[in-house]
């Protein structure tokens, strides 16, 4: 896995580190203090719709490791349990691995649509968890608000993440970490 | 060759599986440990906050220019209106220092009538900009740029000039995190005015908290002043916290008073605990940070320092 990395023209490592770093770019503008009229305002999940569309696209270059570090960056400057976010997302990868390829080739509706299914299970894992954890019954109306503003925001997301691709490297396999 | 290839890739997709299952694995542990209140936690939780600060500080520097552009143009379109308010404002502003006057007149002789001590508080005070918005439906924090190295401590009241924002729940070497009043885990003892009525401001992760533990005949209506009671020592007592909004027979809403748009800046206000050590210390946490919230650890005497920078605004 190591030797891929270190592979081909210095241009391609930079290339490689590309979906990675619009995870970091996500993660970040999820948490800036943007005005909002409560504190309990609910703001889309960016994180969410870029781990999707580099699992779909390009799993060899947004791994597993990634996705775990980003979300325990995410709990940790968030102030949410450790490892609560880490094991939604790795669930929600769990289920994605097998259709990655025929997800890859469809149809962007059908993609949406897969998207829909993907980030309830990323928001209803965490919630389900954060209940267990805090020992406390959440409302589930912020979660369904994040849900669907997150649905909302991925064709847009995934525009511009659909621009950087041209600065990957090729694709040798669709299936690694 | 297809069959060495076909072979290969059915070793990584199995080790892919294994590294997942690992990291599940991992992740639940975290969890487990966490939850046990195991310090190492903590500490990684802190660090990753404290390791963040640059990253977020110049992140909010486009979102910080263009808020201020945008409130320099409204302020430009609206300066008739505003003049108008302020006009307003400082006749309201001019009654009601009339009336405290007459107030510490008579607080003053009834003092003396009663020849109770006078308590002194210096209020030193902290400013910190809020670097991170949690936003997630579970917990009501923000991350401030500032702490131990500028002398705060868990539990030092946050304020705003409109009033109480909340409490500080952890503080790390460079970073802050505060808990909101709305937080599920937030209680403040407040009383109600001018009924005098005393009771418990319980957040609900709503923008308006409730109020438990109510006298059997409360006294107070909708509008009515909520500010801190003092009670346990905890906060000081007298900092507005918000107005009544709502009563039915099941619960009384209060909105706070903070305006939650312009929640860009905070002030920390240095003030030791009266009771800390005392025989309440724990009960009084527990009012404070909730049953289900790791509780802050207590600073060590040494840290306790007074910065002495103004509130803004003030």
């Amino acid at each position: 896995m190591m030797d891929d990395w270190l592979q081909g023209h210095p241009g391609d490592m930079l290339g490689r580190l590309l979906p990675g770093l619009t995870g970091i770019v996500a993660l970040y503008i999820d948490l800036l203090p943007l005005p909002s009229a409560a504190p309990d305002a609910a703001m889309p999940s960016l994180l969410v719709c870029v781990v999707f569309y580099w699992t779909i696209y390009r799993p060899d270059l947004l791994g597993i490791f990634w996705i775990f570090a980003l979300a325990m960056l995410l709990d940790g400057i968030a102030g949410l349990p450790l490892g609560l976010s880490a094991f939604a997302f790795l669930v929600a990868r769990n289920l994605l691995m097998p259709r990655e390829r025929f997800l890859a080739t469809t149809s962007f509706i059908v993609i949406w649509a897969s998207f829909v299914i993907a980030a309830t299970a990323v928001l209803g894992l965490r919630w389900i968890v954060a209940c267990i954890w805090f020992g406390h019954l959440f409302e589930l109306r912020p979660v369904v608000l994040e849900l669907a503003l997150t649905v909302a925001v991925y064709p847009l997301a995934g525009y511009v993440l659909s621009s950087t691709r041209d600065f990957l490297p090729k694709a040798s396999h669709v299936s690694g970490s | 060759m297809y069959r060495l290839s076909m072979a290969a890739m059915s070793v990584r997709a199995s080790t892919q599986k294994m590294l997942l299952t690992t990291l599940l694995f991992i992740s639940v542990a975290i969890l487990v440990l966490g939850k046990a209140d195991l310090k190492l936690i903590q500490a990684t939780s802190d660090g990753i906050a404290d390791g963040s600060l640059s990253v977020l500080s110049l992140l909010r520097k486009p979102i910080e220019l263009t808020r201020d552009a945008a409130h320099t143009l409204g302020g430009v379109l609206a300066v008739f209106e505003e003049n108008e308010r302020l006009r307003e404002e400082n006749e309201r502003l001019l009654a009601a220092q009339h009336r405290a006057v007459l107030l510490e007149v008579e607080n003053e002789g009834l003092r003396e009538l009663l020849q109770a001590p006078r308590i002194e508080q210096t209020r030193n005070f902290t400013s910190a900009a809020v670097i991170a918005d949690t936003a997630t439906p579970f917990v009501h924090t923000r991350l401030l740029d500032a702490g131990r190295n500028r002398g705060l401590e868990p539990g030092m009241p946050v304020i705003r000039p409109e009033g109480l924002v909340g409490r500080l729940l952890s503080v790390s070497e460079r970073t802050a995190r505060l808990m909101l009043l709305t937080d599920f885990n937030s209680r403040v003892p407040v009383v109600i005015g001018p009924s005098g009525d005393r009771a418990i401001l319980e957040g609900d992760n709503s923008s308006e908290p409730k109020l438990r533990f109510l006298p059997l005949q409360p006294r107070f209506a909708i509008g009515d002043d909520v500010v801190t009671s003092g009670q346990g020592g905890l906060l000081p007592p007298g900092m507005m916290v918000g107005k009544v909004v709502h009563i039915d027979e099941h619960q009384v809403s209060v909105r706070p008073n903070v305006d939650w748009t312009r929640l860009d800046h905070v002030s920390i206000l240095h003030f030791e605990p009266i009771t800390h050590d005392s025989a309440l210390g724990d009960e009084a946490d527990e009012i404070f940070y909730g049953p289900n919230r790791l509780q802050p650890a207590r600073a060590p005497d040494s840290a306790a320092s007074t910065i002495g920078e103004e509130v803004p605004g003030e």
